[in-house]
């Protein structure tokens, strides 16, 4: 392997796993706040590719599509939340109900993703700004990427500062593990949860929108998205913000080298990854957990 | 005969020290009360004592042998049996049935898997003999559910009974109880201890009932044993009143 | 006398309704009555871990598709005859593979174990569909070989299927209400208090894992008698899925109830499913009003409208 080859499946792999991390960290911000697990998480992932390639073909701009990318998954998130995942909180077996209802939203999104944008996959290229590529000496690297590594960088660490440094976050935090206080304290719960379902599904909703150039859009796709994320959080450990990050980094430099040394089998690879992780760290390489847990 | 022996135990969570350096020893059919203020670590020595959390260090061991570390399902198969504060039952299921699992599980049966579970004779009378002992005949139809709080506390004990322990550990057995009900649990305790000659750790708040029937009382203050002995002993130690009323008093 | 009445009474009509379908059916509704009594099987297995012990595996399909594999893979390389040593070997190999898997996952708490099986089930979805030379990939496997004497039309092929899964779902029977079935209970209920009667907990789910996952082998290689073909979306997740959806739409807490949902669910997307392309919407819609209506069930709304019934009825009995 050159080291151009090197380099550019490198960056390659970081664009991936920054991607992979946004939808990712949403999954677990959900969980972590609301102890909701959201299946239907890469749904929304593909929601925003198909509202910004909808909005692109209206208005002709890359990133008109992306906001409307991030706002559409959003609302449309908290429309779920609250007409129904909401109903079944503290119900009995709420943790698969819950698995079963978000299920049920993947099949209903993906069909009715295909009735309104027909079976066909749709292409959205790259905004003209940032089509080229950047040279440094011998290696190019196109900017796109170098793009979206700044972007989920951005996010990472916004989203920190937000979660661990401000009111906002303090309010969030509270409002998971104290929910009755926090209402006694005149907090409106249920709007904080509805927010954080929101602003997760916008974040998956951004990162189908900026996928969208790099792969292609098309029903189903969410299926994938989740089942990577889910790998990701696994080995990251479920709730974990910089567990998620490295395994994102982790899954996506796998990918990409995975690609030159086996190409048929690539996309199995992450799961060899989840399993080795599983057998020696069963909670994930960055549990918190001491000691034995006996049940 | 020492049943059980704590020797230098420790455990921590993070930076809080639930149990400092406890050492003691339960002789075999003695009656003891654990007391201490809210958060001195008492339900902590419990989920040592029965294996549900492992000390950091030290060591316990139950008729001599070093039980430290193990699970609770093979110290209970060695005779330590729990009850719990917040009744731990099968909330759905009868209370014949909730004993029945028990007594199947003590009988050995909890492996078959094609014979109707109704036919064993040896533990429908097991479950019968309980029920009686325990005042819960006439209850035996109910779910779990549907028994008052006093009734679900009396049947987590029945529980514990059916496994026919040599060291039973009950958490609270008077929580959250009326007066009523708290002197019908202080007459059950004292009547399993005296039938059954065992072995008997409860921890409890009801002073009444603690300086009414234990043999031996210790006293737990933040994760430290401070004193031990009997009723009169322990109401007349300087540590004691220094714990529960402050320098002030004295 | 009245427990075994009631007892007894979903067994009569099991077979009141099964065996009367060789008499009365056409070839069409034979067809559909072996998919039921096969996708029944697996439902009701399912159910072992799912409404008995409380685990719920989003990948049992990994276990349909192992038994269907092994059975068309061996009729088709061996011969007719194997199709049978196939239907013994199948469930052998899944208690082996759901040894494993059980190992790594069931140590995990709920969630993870769910995505767990979810990933190991894509995993060997992905396997099959690539290893093309050895599985046949995207096609499938076709015109598998069955003995001569399940291959006159469907009805000997749905007899034989008939007997096999009836003598599965009665084994699968005693076991819930054996002491074992009793522990998986408690288990669902209150895993602590199990550990704390002196059972291990881990190794009672792994056992039940193995049971459910290897009766889920017998369903899948049944499966492959009925078309002769078989295809990697066997495995697919959404196969995963339509069980639970048919699990809970006739009822978990039921014994019978996921296949009064199997049957269910087959007429419908016999009816409807061939009608419209987005079947998955249909689905989906069902999903969400059992979810959120009715997670009881068929056999949950039924039993209380009988409850209130038997209310009113008793009323009349004592003026």
């Amino acid at each position: 392997m050159t080291f151009e080859i090197f380099i550019s499946q490198f960056f390659g792999g970081l664009s991936v796993a920054m991607l992979l991390f946004l939808v990712a960290s949403g999954l677990t911000l959900i969980f972590g706040v609301a102890k909701v697990f959201n299946f239907a998480h890469g749904s929304f992932y593909m929601l925003g590719a198909y509202f910004s390639y909808q909005a692109i073909s209206m208005f002709e701009n890359f990133w008109i599509g992306a906001v409307a990318a991030a706002l559409g998954a959003g609302l449309v998130g908290m429309l779920l939340e609250i007409c129904f995942i909401r109903r079944i909180a503290g119900r009995e077996e709420e943790g698969a109900f819950q698995i079963l209802l978000t299920y049920a939203f993947i099949l209903i999104l993906d069909d009715a993703v295909k009735y309104i944008w027909g079976p066909a996959y749709k292409t959205i290229s790259k905004p003209d700004s940032l089509a080229g590529s950047l040279d440094f000496g011998q290696v190019t690297i196109p900017t796109f990427n170098l793009f979206i590594i700044v972007l989920g960088l951005v996010i990472v660490v916004a989203a920190w500062y937000v979660l661990s440094r401000t009111k906002t976050g303090k309010i969030i935090q509270a409002a998971s593990t104290d929910t009755q206080m926090v209402g006694m304290l005149g907090v409106n719960v249920s709007l904080v949860m509805s927010l954080v379902f929101g602003v997760a599904t916008a974040m998956g909703g951004l990162a189908g929108a900026m996928a969208a150039p790099l792969r292609t859009v098309a029903p189903g796709s969410g299926v994938e998205v989740i089942i990577d994320s889910l790998i990701v959080v696994v080995i990251g450990g479920l709730g974990n913000f910089w567990g998620a990050l490295f395994a994102a980094l982790l899954i996506g430099e796998v990918n990409a080298f995975g690609i030159l040394w086996m190409p048929q089998w690539a996309s199995l690879l992450s799961f060899a990854v989840m399993i080795v992780v599983l057998i020696f760290k069963p909670k994930g390489l960055f549990s918190r957990e001491k000691g034995r847990k006996k049940i | 005969m020492t049943t059980l022996e704590l020797r230098n135990v420790n455990k921590h969570f993070g930076g809080l020290h639930v149990s400092r350096n406890i050492s003691m020893g339960i002789e075999q059919g003695e009656l003891t009360a654990i007391i201490g203020p809210n958060g001195a670590g008492k339900t902590t020595l419990f989920n040592q004592i029965t294996g549900y959390i492992a000390p950091d260090n030290g060591n316990i061991f139950f008729d001599g042998l070093d039980i430290t570390g193990k699970d609770p399902e093979i110290l209970v198969k060695m005779g330590i049996v729990r009850a719990f504060q917040v009744a731990s039952l099968f909330i759905d299921e009868t209370v014949y049935d909730n004993l029945y699992l028990a007594a199947l599980a003590y009988h050995g049966k909890n492996g078959n898997f094609f014979t109707n579970r109704r036919v064993y004779k040896d533990v429908a009378e097991h479950c019968h003999f309980i029920l009686e002992k325990l005042g819960l005949s006439g209850k035996e139809k109910l779910k779990a559910f549907e028994l008052s709080h006093g009734d679900q506390k009396v049947l987590d004990i029945a529980i514990a009974l059916t496994m026919k322990p040599k060291l039973l550990l009950l958490d609270e057995p008077t929580a959250g109880m009326s007066p009523d009900e708290r002197v019908k649990m202080t007459h059950m305790i004292r009547n399993i201890h005296e039938e059954f000659k065992l072995t008997t750790v409860f921890v409890e708040h009801d002073m009444d009932m603690v300086f009414g029937i234990a043999d031996i009382i210790r006293v737990l203050v933040h994760g430290e044993l401070i004193a031990e002995g009997n009723a009169e002993e322990i109401q007349k130690n300087p540590a004691v009143i220094d714990a529960y009323l402050g320098h002030e008093v004295l | 006398m009245k427990t075994k009445l009631t007892e007894m009474a979903p067994w009569l009509a099991y077979f009141v309704i099964f065996v009367s379908m060789i008499f009365a059916g056409s070839d069409h509704s034979i067809h559909v009555a072996s998919q039921i009594i096969i996708l029944g099987l697996f439902a009701i297995a399912f159910n072992v871990l799912f409404g008995t012990t409380g685990l719920l595996s989003f990948g049992q399909a990994i276990f349909y598709g192992l038994g269907a594999y092994i059975t068309g893979m061996m009729a088709k390389s061996f011969g007719a005859d194997f199709f049978l040593w196939a239907l013994l070997i199948a469930p052998v190999a899944a208690l082996a593979l759901s040894a494993v898997l059980g190992v790594l996952s069931l140590r995990l708490s709920e969630v993870y174990f769910t995505m767990l099986t979810l990933a190991f089930a894509q995993l060997a979805w992905g396997i099959c569909v690539k290893w093309s030379s050895f599985t046949g990939g995207d096609d499938g496997i076709q015109a598998i070989p069955k003995p001569d004497i399940l291959n006159m039309g469907g009805r000997n092929y749905y007899i034989f299927a008939l007997v096999i899964v009836s003598i599965c779902i009665y084994l699968l029977w005693r076991l819930d209400r054996s002491p074992f079935g009793s522990v998986l209970k408690g288990i669902r209920q209150n895993p602590i208090r199990i550990s704390f009667i002196g059972l291990n907990v881990f190794r009672h789910k792994l056992f039940a894992y193995m049971i459910s996952s290897s009766f889920t082998a017998i369903a899948g290689g049944l499966y492959a008698g009925i078309d002769k073909s078989i295809h990697p979306d066997m495995l697919v997740w959404t196969m995963s899925g339509s069980i639970i959806l048919m699990t809970i739409l006739g009822g978990m807490r039921s014994f019978f109830g996921p296949l009064i949902g199997v049957a269910v669910f087959i007429l419908l997307e016999d009816v409807i499913g061939r009608s419209t392309e987005y079947w998955s919407f249909v689905i989906g819609i069902i999903m969400i009003t059992v979810v959120l209506l009715f997670p009881k069930g068929i056999v949950g709304v039924s039993r209380h409208f009988a409850g209130l019934f038997a209310k009113k009825g008793g009323q009349f009995d004592n003026p």
